[in-house]
């Protein structure tokens, strides 16, 4: 057994600066598998596979291949997954004789992908470079952010193709990219259905009190309106008895009827159209009412829910295209 | 009901755009003008120049097809203490021919009344004489139906038939009561 160790580590250390070193000026690397947070950790494996096929397209790091580093692993005791602590990675590094290490770890936040990754170096521990990467969608859209990462970490810039793929496939979408909302597609709203954009603006109250009050001017111009009918029926039938009366005592009555019909038809019409041109005025009102104030805005919703948010929250900033975490503390009212 | 279901579908479909809701309430909420013009209606008549007494036809307006009838009635309009008439009409013969001249119920309350006509369709005038027999006979007064008359349309176009000036109303000592006014009939036949 010592004596198999002993040729692995001759073989190791004799062969890499010859083969690697020897001949080759650029930096040697060796990949140890991520760590999957929140994914499989055949996921994690999958994904690591792939970094290290796209790490040796990029070509600007010499990379020592899997099977190697997984020797030294089991011969030194870890499992791939357990060597993630920084002294692990010095000493499988040490073993493997490269400069360069690159460990990371695959986490999921909800629906979000986050990608934390650091290529530091063997002799000195420090950190060469780091990424971090967030991703909005399914698992499979990991593979081309991790293929841009493998170049991103050799301080290479991703070839276009790779970045034209993020931007037509999956791109990492903000968590906070919702539609924005605007005071023009509130007031578009409202011109349809009164209080609509009062709604879409989450200004409920001002929603049902515009709602309410046309389908309460509605009612009134439907009311007045059936008066109206029903006057101009009786009207109608009262006429048609007056041209065809010849007894002057009858024709005095039905002239009279028919005249009380026309006033009631009238004064119904007249009230119909009044409440019509409420009704077109509130419509108005509601309208410019949902373009002035339109959308609330993020300070109005937190001075509700103030009191009852949490004063942790995770947030995506679109720019850094990273998960943050935002701590909160009430200075005063 | 039609009109009030267009009313309301036209008010919520107008909701789209804004001055829909004005045209289509109000052209569809319209109110008539008030029409009260039966040739018998006292105020109605005075209205378009007839003061009573009078002597009018009813119905005043016909709107038929050529080749078709039409009965006219002739009516004494708020008269008083009438015991006799002569009417004469005047009719456009290329237009319309009688058919047949029948006698109102206004002189037949009390007592059979005489009743005579005469139609001269040459000259397109009709004349009936109507009273009461007897010096001691009764007067009727108010408005009555004095004579029906059947008349046929020949052709299409538009005519009148009017009491001419020779017409006239007596009381039971034969002297005239004053006429104020005197109708006049359009037939419009197409």
């Amino acid at each position: 057994m010592i004596k198999k160790k002993f040729f692995l580590h001759m073989a190791i250390f004799l062969s890499l600066p010859i083969t690697l070193l020897g001949q080759d000026t650029r930096q040697t690397v060796a990949v140890l598998d991520f760590e999957g947070r929140g994914i499989s950790q055949l996921e994690a494996q999958t994904l690591t596979d792939r970094f290290r096929t796209a790490l040796g397209s990029a070509g600007a790091l010499r990379l020592v291949e899997r099977q190697m580093v997984q020797e030294v692993l089991q011969e030194q005791g870890f499992q791939q997954t357990g060597c993630t602590s920084d002294e692990c990675a010095v000493e499988v590094g040490q073993l493997l004789g490269v400069q360069n290490m690159i460990g990371g770890a695959i986490g999921r936040v909800g629906r979000t992908f986050t990608i934390d990754m650091r290529m530091f170096s063997v002799q000195t521990g420090e950190n060469i470079r780091t990424k971090n990467v967030s991703y909005a969608g399914a698992v499979d859209g990991l593979i081309t952010e991790i293929e841009i990462l493998a170049y991103e970490i050799s301080g290479l810039k991703a070839p276009a193709p790779l970045l034209a793929k993020r931007k037509a496939g999956a791109p990492a979408q903000p968590i906070m990219a919702a539609p924005r909302k605007t005071h023009f597609g509130a007031m578009i709203r409202s011109i349809f259905i009164p209080g609509m954009g009062q709604f879409y603006s989450e200004r409920r109250l001002w929603g049902y009190t515009w709602l309410l009050s046309e389908l309460a001017i509605a009612g009134g111009i439907y009311t007045f309106g059936t008066q109206w009918q029903t006057s101009k029926d009786s009207y109608n039938t009262t006429i048609d008895l007056y041209n065809n009366e010849t007894d002057p005592d009858m024709i005095r009555e039905y002239k009279a009827e028919a005249q009380g019909h026309h006033a009631d038809m009238d004064a119904a019409a007249t009230q119909a159209e009044t409440l019509a041109y409420a009704a077109a005025g509130i419509w108005a009102v509601n309208v410019l009412h949902a373009l002035i104030t339109g959308p609330k805005k993020d300070g109005d919703e937190n001075k509700k829910t103030s009191s009852i948010s949490s004063p942790v929250q995770l947030v995506f900033d679109p720019n850094s295209r990273a998960t943050m975490m935002s701590f909160t503390i009430p200075i005063g009212r | 009901m039609l009109g009030f279901l267009r009313c309301t579908l036209r008010w919520f479909s107008g909701r789209l755009t804004f001055f829909t809701i004005f045209v289509a309430l109000f052209v569809s909420c319209d109110v008539p003008t008030e029409v009260y013009d039966n040739p018998l209606d006292e105020e109605a008549a005075e209205e378009v120049g007839i003061d009573t007494p009078a002597l009018v036809f009813f119905p005043d307006k016909f709107e038929v097809t050529a080749g078709s009838s039409i009965s006219i009635q002739l009516y004494a309009l708020e008269v008083i203490d009438v015991a006799g008439a002569h009417i004469q009409l005047s009719y456009d013969k290329s237009l319309v021919s009688v058919n047949l001249i029948n006698a109102g119920d206004f002189f037949s309350s009390t007592s059979d009344p005489v009743f005579i006509y005469e139609d001269d369709p040459d000259a397109g005038i009709i004349d009936i004489y109507t009273s009461f027999l007897g010096a001691d006979s009764t007067t009727v007064s108010g408005t009555g139906n004095m004579a029906t008359l059947v008349l046929g349309t020949t052709t299409s176009g538009q005519s009148t038939i009017s009491y001419t000036a020779e017409s006239e109303l007596v009381d039971r000592n034969d002297n005239p009561v004053e006429l104020k006014g005197l109708g006049q009939g359009e037939i419009v036949a197409q």
